[in-house]
């Protein structure tokens, strides 16, 4: 009886041992077997995505010289768990050489992320990027005193000297609105990204594709290795290489030229379309604008006179003054209201309807033809010219005749934007006579209110590129003219170019009239002293006058003139005359495109007197 | 004369009497631990010095503990019956002077320090209440009626209760309640028990349950009682009280649960699966979730290496068993201490001496209540109580304190056929 009863004790706590055990083993094989939540959790837990960066793609030359690169340059980076207390902003600022509002800034910022637990206090984070060689070299030395922050290779774009500031752009950290729209494309915070230019327009191109690389982090976001040995990663693959038509040479001659001066250079291979040079200025510097103090720089820029971020060769609007003649004279001699040698003695003064409406600038020998009127750039002769051209039509009235008019210039790529890669283009202005109608009333308006657009003046408005292409259309003769384009290739595929099909029908010889009246003006005539020795160079010279500075000075020209390999568009602002300051610019750069250099004691102090003239302190003197 | 032969015995091979199962299964245990504190304190962040490794430092617990298990296996047996109250009332006057002048560690003042060392007086208490509740129980005669030995044995272990709860670590006060189980064993009606598991049920439900489809749920099984009661000859009067009390502690329990401080709620409410889980537990899950079948190998579980499981090598080291072993590694270990608890009660169960049945009986119920708690807890079944895992979980208090238990009970066991003065 005893026995029993305790037997039945034994095994009634035996049993209670048991139940537990069961109970125990049955969540064990709940947990590893039947939950299938917690299989994958613990992998989750520790195996982080991380991205890694694409080398974005390099911008290269026509001749694959290099415009952009990417150099190394170095992130200062803060482990919060090494750091001290309080980090000296001053002292950290002062080797920088940055200002200290800026460090301290960047410090606060990087205070609140690892408040707020947005950065890992054990994982290093960029506190300020791409500090260039100088400067990461000295914060290397006073490392010691910051415990703490370290220094982390990285990569930054840079340019040679004078390159194409306006039209490569430039790079800039994503704002928090661009992120908006880059999130979805893998941009965060902190990412580069083309800023105006080429950078932006063919950012995706040039970035690339990120990669991703699978790390185990530790409980705190620390990382603690690779995970299955990076087998898994993606890696990143390179941006394209964009090779531009510019010619590095050129564009860095034609920069040096327009130093100290105001003003835009485009030269295109009219054979092509390929523009070589894009020059405008004043400009910036694109090293400094991305470099430690871009703040600083950046406001420095915004604040100086004439506008150093506006691209004069793609979005400066001007009158083309006597420039446009050419073109004017092209136009008259197709619609057969003057010949190419029909002759008009200058008598100095206009008169329209007993008027005197202008003069001419300067006595000349009377124009026996339309190439000696181009020599002298002779305004009453191309007055004549437009007045014949306008109102011998016969058109039912004047606005008819206008637009006409205005149609034709059209057909010289004006009034229109030219390039097709979206970069920022003005269309400038050829007035029709709804333009006038608004200006005056319908039919309230007489010829003379446009009789000044013969010359080039009142409403016309020209981007230099548009001068450059029009007369790239006067040096093919008319015949298989191309659009103007920037780009040869992005990465292995190269770019087709767009042939230009509305060309204006007029004759061969008309054409070659035109053009020797420019080879006269460079060799006897407004831009006299400016032919280049063996090479055949011709241009249109064109003075706009303005009533409170001195004359813009323009210059178109081609060369050499019996197939031109080049045409060159001069802007100075303030330069003067045109035969002074364009026309000697576009001579130079014909002759060092051509020839490789310029030759000759004459050339060289014409080379010399250019780059030493500055047009920028007229209202000083 | 039998004591004189018994005595020869031990002294000329005392191991030959230990019991191999016994003595194999808590050895097997402590190295498993050892491996176990390896890998769960691996960190190649942290370099230790030799010294500091948590591993080597157990090790060396390893070692210290044969001083006392010498000293305790060349003891005569009797000597522990004698002692069993002086060493109570010791431990009992250390608890309040470890409560004065004791360290705070964990918002529990429950350890003193001597230099790089730390003991915890509780631990120890649990070795010496058991003696003494086997020593009550032995001491008194067969025929005393169940009260005076659930009095008396309640008492013993209400006062190390108390103190231990005043140190604040109610964990480790649960344990000795945990110690009454050895009750069970003794000439106190079984119906008790069964009321006691009645309460619990009923608080757990009560937590979960609304208070009156709960009280109509009592109703219900007092009425099947009492029906039981026309079949088996049961009295009625007791069914009757019973579903009273239960009626009315089942409205209890909520108020109760109200008074809890808001992490205890918290803790409760997690197991009771209201709201998400605990990060902390939710880690823990994962690192035993993860471990599958088999297990991630050994020193390869993610979870504990890179810190995601909270006190890792410590409370909750089951979560390293767990990911690394997998179910089968698991599986092992909990097979291990079912075979030491129930080789503790086959052992118990052959004593002649009513006081070493006792004892074993009491460390059977700690080693039970250590175990299910603390693997309970890894895995959210029980809430988060702060109790270490019986001799795998580092630390040398302890360990200590468990091999101690555990020897001693090794060696009443050996001095078995000696008659205890008592008998």
């Amino acid at each position: 009886m005893m026995e029993n009863a305790a037997h039945r004790r034994a095994s009634v706590f035996l049993v209670l041992v048991i139940t537990l055990f069961v109970l125990l083993a049955l969540q064990l094989f709940n947990l590893q077997v039947l939950d299938e939540r917690y299989h994958a959790a613990a992998e989750e837990n520790v195996v982080k995505q991380r991205r890694t960066e694409p080398v974005r793609g390099e911008i290269y030359d026509r001749h694959g010289e290099k415009i952009a690169y990417n150099i190394v340059v170095y992130d200062l980076e803060a482990l919060y768990v090494a750091m001290e207390e309080n980090l000296d902003v001053e002292a950290l600022a002062e080797v920088l050489g940055m200002p200290l509002f800026e460090v301290q800034e960047r410090y606060d910022v990087y205070l609140e992320g690892i408040n707020s637990g947005t950065i890992p206090k054990v994982r290093k984070y960029p506190i300020i990027r791409a500090l260039d060689t100088t400067t990461s070299m000295r914060m290397r030395e006073q490392l010691l005193d910051f415990p703490g922050l370290s220094l982390s290779p990285s990569s930054r774009r840079e340019y040679v000297q004078y390159a194409p500031a306006h039209l490569l752009g430039y790079m800039g950290e994503i704002n928090k609105n661009e992120l908006k729209e880059y999130t979805t494309k893998g941009y965060r915070m902190g990412d580069y990204i083309g800023r105006g230019g080429i950078e932006s327009e063919f950012e995706y191109a040039l970035r690339g594709t990120n990669g991703e690389a699978y790390i185990i982090e530790d409980v705190y976001g620390a990382e603690r290795g690779k995970y299955e040995e990076g087998n898994s990663d993606i890696q990143a693959s390179p941006g394209n290489d964009l090779y531009l038509t510019i010619d590095l040479v050129l564009q860095q001659y034609a920069r040096s030229l327009m130093e100290n001066k105001k003003g835009a250079v485009v030269a295109i291979d009219p054979r092509s379309g390929e523009i070589l040079t894009l020059v405008s200025t004043p400009d910036y510097n694109l090293s400094e604008i991305m470099g430690v103090n871009r703040g600083e720089y950046f406001r420095s820029i915004s604040n100086a006179p004439g506008n150093p971020f506006l691209d004069r060769t793609l979005t400066g609007q001007y009158q083309p003054g006597s420039t446009f003649k050419t073109i004017s004279a092209l136009i008259a001699l197709s619609s057969r209201t003057w010949s190419r040698n029909r002759s008009y003695v200058c008598q100095y003064v206009y008169r329209l309807s007993g008027q005197t409406v202008l003069k001419c600038s300067h006595t000349h020998e009377p124009a026996q033809n339309i190439g000696q009127a181009l020599m002298h750039s002779c305004n009453p002769y191309f007055w004549e010219v437009f007045k014949k051209c306008v109102y011998g039509l016969r058109k039912e009235s004047y606005a008819q005749a206008l637009d006409d008019w205005g149609n034709a210039c059209r057909s010289f790529g004006l009034d229109t934007t030219l390039l097709d890669i979206g970069m920022a283009e003005s269309k400038g202005n050829v007035p029709l006579s709804s333009y006038y109608d608004g200006l005056y009333g319908q039919k309230r308006w007489a010829p003379t209110a446009m009789i000044s657009l013969g010359i080039g003046q009142g409403e016309l408005l020209l981007t230099p590129l548009q001068m450059a292409f029009s007369y790239s259309i006067v040096a093919n003769r008319g015949q298989k003219v191309l659009y103007p384009s920037l780009i040869r290739q992005i990465g292995q595929n190269a770019q087709s170019k767009r042939e230009y099909k509305d060309v204006l029908d007029v004759s061969w010889r008309d054409y070659e009239a035109v053009i020797d009246g420019m080879r006269l003006a460079v060799s006897s005539g407004t831009a006299k002293g400016n032919s280049i020795p063996g090479i055949s160079f011709g241009g249109k010279t064109g003075t706009v006058e303005k009533w409170d500075q001195p004359s813009h000075s323009m210059f178109v020209g081609m060369a050499p003139l019996k197939e031109p390999e080049i045409v060159i568009a001069v802007i100075v602002e303030n330069g003067g005359a045109g035969g002074s300051t364009a026309a000697p610019i576009a001579s130079l750069m014909a002759e060092k495109y051509l020839r490789g250099s310029v030759l000759g004691p004459n050339r060289k102090a014409l080379e010399y007197s250019i780059k030493i003239k500055n047009t920028l302190n007229w209202d000083e003197k | 004369m039998r004591n004189n032969s018994d005595f020869r015995i031990i002294s000329e091979r005392p191991l030959r009497l230990m019991d191999p199962a016994l003595t194999v299964l808590y050895l097997a245990i402590s190295i498993i631990g050892i491996f176990v504190i390896r890998s769960a304190s691996m960190d190649q962040e942290v370099v230790l010095e030799f010294w500091e490794e948590p591993h080597i430092r157990q090790i060396v617990w390893l070692f210290i503990t044969l001083v006392p298990a010498i000293v305790i296996l060349a003891m005569d047996g009797a000597f522990f019956f004698k002692m069993a109250f002086p060493l109570y009332v010791a431990s009992l006057i250390l608890l309040i002077i470890v409560m004065l002048f004791g360290a705070e560690i964990n918002g529990a003042r429950s350890w003193f320090r001597f230099g790089p060392v730390a003991l915890q007086p509780s631990e120890f208490a649990k070795t010496t209440t058991s003696l003494a509740v086997a020593a009550v129980c032995a001491s008194l005669d067969q025929d005393v009626p169940p009260k005076t030995l659930l009095r008396n044995a309640a008492a013993v272990l209400f006062l190390p209760f108390l103190l231990v709860v005043l140190q604040g670590d109610f964990g480790s006060a649960l344990v000795f309640v945990a110690i009454g189980l050895c009750l069970i064993r003794e000439n106190i009606p079984l119906s008790l028990f069964f009321m006691a598991l009645l309460l619990l049920l009923v608080s757990l439900f009560a937590l979960i349950m609304k208070a009156w489809a709960l009280a109509l749920w009592v109703v219900g099984f007092g009425l099947l009682g009492l029906l039981y009661s026309m079949v088996r000859r049961v009295p009625r009067r007791m069914i009757i009280m019973s579903t009273v009390a239960l009626l009315i502690w089942s409205q209890v329990v909520p108020f109760a649960y109200n008074l809890l401080a808001p992490h205890q709620k918290e803790r409760i409410s997690v197991v009771l699966g209201k709201g998400g889980d605990d990060w902390n537990l939710l880690q823990s899950k994962i690192a035993i979730g993860s471990g599958k079948w088999t297990g991630k190998g050994y020193a390869k579980g993610t979870q504990t290496k890179f810190d995601f499981v909270p006190e890792q090598n410590t409370d909750f080291i089951f979560s390293t068993v767990g990911e690394e072993g997998g179910l089968l590694g698991s599986f092992g270990l909990l097979i291990l201490f079912a075979l030491l608890i129930g080789r503790i009660v086959v052992v118990a169960e052959r004593q002649r001496s009513h006081f070493s049945r006792t004892y074993g009986y009491a460390i059977a119920s700690i080693l039970l209540f250590h175990v299910f708690i603390n693997v309970g807890m890894t895995m959210g079944m029980v809430p988060v109580i702060g109790i270490p895992l019986p001799l795998i979980s580092y630390g040398g208090s302890s360990f200590l304190s468990f091999s101690i238990m555990i020897i001693l009970f090794i060696r009443l066991d050996m001095g078995r056929k000696q008659s205890l003065a008592l008998s």
